[in-house]
């Protein structure tokens, strides 16, 4: 049987090397939903371990340890699922939070104002 | 060219959960250089976000006073706390809740007066309901910490920061050295004195409620320093974890709500593959206990589909439910999910949840290292074979706040030691192992996955010899055969594998330790059940198992535990 795919677009950058960020694409072969962290670090684990993320935080939707921006939304990659056929985008925080590399950004940029910058009503 | 940046401070803790914030804000206060390591982003990692909603303690009611409070640790924790240890908690439960009353955590009032709420093992209400769960104390935490940043010298935070060994001279500490992860470069922290604040090893079982980041690194650490670790063997398992459907698998459900604790008749219940009620019949009883029924339901062929039971509040009265949905913090996360426990069973396991075993403290706060000393999650004779409900932040409040007074009182009465740079190469070697690229190498997750497929088959709840000692030998296996293999890609900056890759060593280290407890421990007792010794024996006098490195080899023996208050009875009886 063919599997089903999610096709995940990743922007990749490292502010020591690269000009600009990149896309890359990345194609997950699943018959499950998952939640775009467990996406994120199924495509770290086993296609590219170059890929940098953050994977600590509580994964109950309680912190923003995994605030991502997903098809242009920030939004915690832990609450938000992706399902088998669809495409989605993703990018590091935005809303001024400063990025280390690729999906990794640093907190202390930006929480000490008290503004998480999550775009709350669209998580799952 | 130095292959590491030194960084000289007073007091290094190691851990940033609330335990680790606490004692920095004691030790800044006190006047010296503190610089606290996280792993994460200060406020966003460490096992405190996760944590629930309860703050245990003791309170101006009738029939309360640290005595009784010191008599129900005790018990539940079957006589394995060293009870001059617990009773430093409950003389000091009280002021540990006006401190975060006054930095502005919300507890359960009525009026001015605060609120608690019964919970299973006190003879009276014990806990109280913290709004906003863990991660709104550490974020009261954390504001207080950032008072004393913003007062240059004081506290140094570094995020992004693994420490990978404890630096030790003639049985004194005199730094740590780690990998800050978001430059790529090896940081050498020079101090008098270090407190170990990064307990809990629960994500080396398969399901567990803790963060990913929370695989052992302080018994590791602990361990390979000289210090002596006791009762490795006592993983606490919280009983009502989510299993499934799989965005909620994780989820606390506390059963201290869900579960009538006063009148068990009201509901709700557990309930296994057969849809019989199995739980409560009669009382609620402590997570060790509910735990091992819920295993046996599985083991004994009568689970629900994904090796758990269900969590039933299907058949309370509509009231009682929306009482239970009401005070429930995680309802509405199952229901952003679609899980809507008023109307269908929950599945559910008991998951990794507080790691009771660890570095042994005295009343100050010191380990067997000079210099060294510990809280939280980290230590192992504060709560024993089981730790009643709230009582983690209670440990992490009062032994943080002590081991800040007694670590920074230390440095000021102690003179530099100088570095010993035949260590640090040996340990800069260690790190940058990792990056080479290696001919058939692995990736750390791949061999962590191993471990903890291995831990969840050897150390369940329910153990016995022959399942311990089999997974000992693939621990063995791993450390000859994967572990030389492990690496990572050759990049500096936030390089996950790295990381990992140092986690793994601190992973197997715990893995052996739990195991080689587990196996010296020829008895049940608590949240530790031998079914080849299925009984607790207090004939013998009680003891901590205990390990150590001894020149390079680790040995495990045993000591009695303080029993200065009360004794059990001396028998050997039921292991609940």
């Amino acid at each position: 049987m063919k599997k089903n795919i999610i096709t995940a677009k990743i922007e990749r950058f490292d502010p020591k090397k690269d000009k600009s960020p990149r896309n890359q694409e990345y194609l997950v072969e699943t018959d499950e939903s998952m939640s775009v962290l467990g996406l994120v670090k199924y495509i770290h684990d086993h296609l590219d371990r170059t890929l940098a993320y953050r994977n600590v935080g509580c994964y109950l939707g309680v912190c923003i340890g995994c605030l991502m921006n997903i098809n242009g939304k920030n939004l915690r990659a832990c609450s938000t699922t992706v399902k088998p056929g669809d495409k989605i985008s993703i990018q590091p925080a935005k809303k001024g939070y400063t990025v280390i590399r690729d999906l990794s950004v640093d907190f202390s940029s930006k929480e000490k104002s008290g503004a998480k910058g999550i775009d709350e009503s669209t998580e799952a | 060219m130095k292959r590491y940046e030194l960084e000289k401070t007073d007091v290094l803790i190691i851990g940033a959960g609330a335990a680790g914030a606490r004692a920095a804000i004691v030790s800044a206060d006190s006047g010296v250089k503190t610089t606290l390591v996280t792993k994460g982003p200060f406020g966003i990692s460490g096992i405190t976000v996760v944590g629930f909603d309860g703050y245990g303690g003791n309170f101006e009611q009738p029939g309360d006073g640290p005595e009784f409070h010191l008599e129900d640790i005790v018990r539940s924790g079957k006589y394995l706390c060293d009870q001059d240890i617990a009773e430093v908690m409950a003389n000091e439960a009280q002021n540990s809740i006006k401190y975060c009353d006054q930095i502005g955590v919300r507890f359960s009032k009525d009026d001015s007066k605060f609120h608690p709420y019964p919970t299973p093992g006190c003879k009276i209400p014990r806990m109280l309901k913290v709004f906003g769960g863990g991660y709104a104390l550490l974020i009261a935490l954390k504001k207080k910490v950032e008072e004393y940043q913003s007062d240059p010298g004081k506290i140094e935070v570094k995020e992004d920061t693994i420490i990978s060994r404890l630096l030790v001279k003639n049985n004194q500490i005199y730094g740590a050295i780690g990998l800050d992860f978001r430059k790529g470069i090896i940081k050498v922290f020079h101090s008098k004195a270090v407190i170990l604040a990064a307990g809990g090893a629960g994500y080396l079982w398969p399901h567990s409620d803790c963060p990913p980041e929370s695989i052992g690194d302080a018994y590791s650490l602990a361990l390979h320093a000289g210090v002596k670790l006791v009762n490795m063997e006592q993983q606490l398992f919280y009983p009502t974890i989510a299993l499934f459907p799989q965005p909620v698998r994780g989820l606390e459900v506390s059963y201290e709500w869900c579960l009538n604790i006063e009148n068990p008749k009201v509901g709700g219940w557990l309930v296994n593959g057969k849809d019989e009620i199995f739980y409560p019949l009669k009382e609620v009883g402590t997570r060790d206990y509910m735990t091992h029924l819920m295993t046996k339901e599985v083991k004994e062929g009568r689970g629900s589909p994904h090796q758990g039971v269900y969590l039933d509040i299907t058949r309370c009265s509509e009231s009682r439910k929306e009482e239970i949905v009401g005070i429930l913090h995680s309802h509405k996360r199952l229901l952003k999910f679609g899980v809507d426990i008023r109307k269908q069973k929950l599945e559910v396991a008991p998951a990794a949840h507080t790691t009771l075993g660890g570095a042994k403290i005295d009343t100050e706060n010191r380990t067997n290292i000079n210099g060294l000393f510990a809280c939280g999650e980290a230590t192992g004779n504060v709560h024993g074979a089981n730790r009643l409900a709230g009582h983690s932040y209670l440990d992490t409040q009062v032994f943080g706040a002590r081991a800040g007074k007694f670590a920074s009182e230390f440095a000021r009465g102690a003179d530099w030691i100088s570095v010993d740079e035949s260590q640090i190469e040996d340990e800069c070697n260690n790190v940058l192992s990792y990056l080479k690229s290696k001919k058939d190498g692995v990736s750390p997750s791949k061999v962590k996955s191993k471990i903890v497929q291995l831990v969840g088959k050897s150390l369940s709840p329910i153990r016995n010899k022959n399942g311990i000692e089999e997974g000992i030998k693939e621990i063995n296996f791993i450390r000859r055969n994967d572990l030389p293999l492990v690496n990572a890609p050759n990049v500096k900056e936030f390089n996950n594998d790295w990381v990992e890759a140092i986690e793994v060593r601190h992973m197997l280290d715990c893995a052996e330790m739990v195991s080689m407890c587990a196996l010296a421990r020829e008895e049940s007792r608590g949240t530790h059940y031998r079914e080849d010794f299925p009984y607790m024996d207090n004939e013998q006098p009680v003891k901590h198992t205990v390990i150590q490195i001894k020149k390079g080899k680790i040995e495990l023996s045993t000591e009695p535990v303080n029993m200065i208050k009360f004794k059990p009875l001396k028998e050997k009886g039921p292991a609940f």
